[in-house]
């Protein structure tokens, strides 16, 4: 089976190192894929907000390029497979919609069929890999590695378009930490929100959404988050120090793509990752573990 | 205080295809138990209210008043999952959100994204520092995209007027 890789405008375009990571742990897991022939999902929050209209038919038309190719879209980021499984379950569901859609398209000679399939990177990790295989796989159990884990929330709500996983207690994120040999933790908050999409208007909320993360993680004694969302990765990694020094406390935890982390296990260094180019350094982290570049 | 009903706007909230399941919703609080933005502003924003002013048609509150403000929803779709009558909540304040655009009256922090995708294709449009990073990572240039053709389905569609900067008094005129 040959997919669609989409990496989605922030990967790309702002966190480049997460599509690395991606890249190479897909190749290593024999994961084949070309790269998918659109650019943006468009966003389930900031667009949709605008113009629900929009956000179904620049996602259908996606939708359409993909149908053309008859593969499967592996998605890298929680809002591009929300934006895709949601726009095409809308238009399962939503005659009105769909020939409103339908009738726009075609003017630029798309048929939409509602044919496609897209999985989170997750799912096709789980499904079409496999954990075992991913375990057979790993060389360096990153042991010592203490991870709240945060799947984000578009990963799997609303469960009505996306199903996949459990809504409220999502697993499979936990599973792949663990098989890689880091531990996943329980914590206080460890379902709230990373508080990115109320950011936008509202700091001073968005900020003490992160603050409670934070707080929830440290008092478990993680030292890393860990997360399968560009959007809460950037919001982790922008948002520590302005909580810590709102709060007066101090946070600067280590943020990781799961992604990364598996790369790390199957032996990929640091500066294979492009790990310099995280704004909280996990060199010191990764040193205590015994992961560092070779001289 | 007396407070109008908007019937023209109960009419479209109960005639949208998705949203219609808002008439299932008997005030339970199941939703604002379950928000943390409810928790974390002490109860300042309440989807439950939000879904009440809707479904009662009172549109001062929700445009004027914004009490609640539908843009404190973080879009974590928890109420989604929690509600017993599977009211469609995060669907309803997308349709809110879109009236708020409707009458250029949305936030920057959103309708600035949806001017960045009309105006580039996409949101987040590349910068020479990032293709530098991806250079020296060995990654390829992302795909190549049609704007013109973009450009013209979002005109089809009329984003182009919705993301237009509208002069705030003209707009006020406007609404009289």
């Amino acid at each position: 089976m040959q997919a669609l890789l989409f990496a989605g405008c922030t990967i790309s375009n702002r966190l480049p190192f997460l599509e690395k990571s991606a890249r190479l742990v897909f190749k290593d897991l024999g994961i084949e894929f070309i790269d998918a022939p659109f650019t943006c999902c468009p966003d389930p929050v900031g667009v949709q907000a605008i113009s629900e209209k929009t956000w179904l038919t620049l996602g259908a038309r996606n939708l359409c390029l993909a149908e053309q190719e008859k593969k499967k879209i592996i998605s890298l980021c929680n809002g591009c497979s929300e934006t895709l499984i949601g726009v095409k379950s809308c238009l399962d569901h939503d005659k009105e919609s769909l020939n409103e859609v339908k009738k726009v398209l075609s003017k630029k000679g798309y048929d939409y069929k509602g044919t496609s399939e897209t999985f989170h990177f997750i799912r096709s990790l789980i499904e079409d890999v496999g954990i075992g295989k991913i375990k057979e796989k790993v060389k360096r159990p990153l042991k010592g590695l203490k991870c709240a884990t945060h799947t984000g929330c578009h990963y799997m709500r609303p469960s009505d378009w996306i199903k996949w996983d459990d809504p409220l207690e999502p697993k499979y994120l936990d599973v792949l930490v663990n098989a890689v040999g880091a531990e996943a933790l329980d914590y206080e908050e460890k379902m709230l929100c990373c508080g990115a999409g109320v950011d936008r208007t509202n700091n001073e909320v968005g900020l003490e959404v992160a603050h409670r993360k934070y707080k929830g993680a440290t008092e478990a004694d993680a030292n890393c988050l860990v997360v399968n969302c560009p959007a809460c990765f950037q919001q982790f990694e922008n948002t520590q120090r302005d909580v810590s020094k709102k709060y007066e406390e101090k946070y600067k935890i280590p943020v990781f793509y799961i992604t990364e982390l598996i790369a790390l296990a199957f032996g990929y260094n640091p500066e294979d990752l492009g790990l310099r180019y995280h704004r909280n350094r996990p060199k010191k982290l990764l040193k205590s573990i015994g992961i560092e570049d070779p001289q | 205080m007396v407070q109008e009903i908007n019937f023209d706007f109960r009419k479209k909230i109960l005639d949208k295809h998705i949203s219609s399941t808002i008439s299932y919703c008997y005030q339970c609080t199941s939703c604002t138990s379950a928000c943390p933005i409810a928790d974390i502003t002490d109860g300042k924003y309440n989807p439950r209210k939000l879904i009440i002013n809707a479904l009662l048609g009172l549109t001062e509150k929700i445009f004027v008043d914004k009490d609640p403000s539908v843009w404190d929803c973080t879009q974590c779709c928890t109420c989604d999952e929690i509600c017993p009558q599977h009211v469609k909540l995060t669907e309803i304040f997308a349709f809110i959100k879109n009236q708020f655009a409707e009458r250029h009256e949305a936030p920057e922090g959103f309708l600035g994204e949806a001017r960045a995708v009309y105006e580039n294709g996409l949101a987040i449009p590349m910068q020479s520092a990032i293709k530098r990073r991806r250079d020296s990572l060995g990654l390829s240039d992302p795909p190549e995209f049609d704007y013109d053709e973009l450009k013209d389905i979002m005109k089809m569609i009329g984003l182009d007027k919705l993301v237009k900067k509208v002069d705030k008094e003209d707009n006020a005129e406007g609404e009289n």
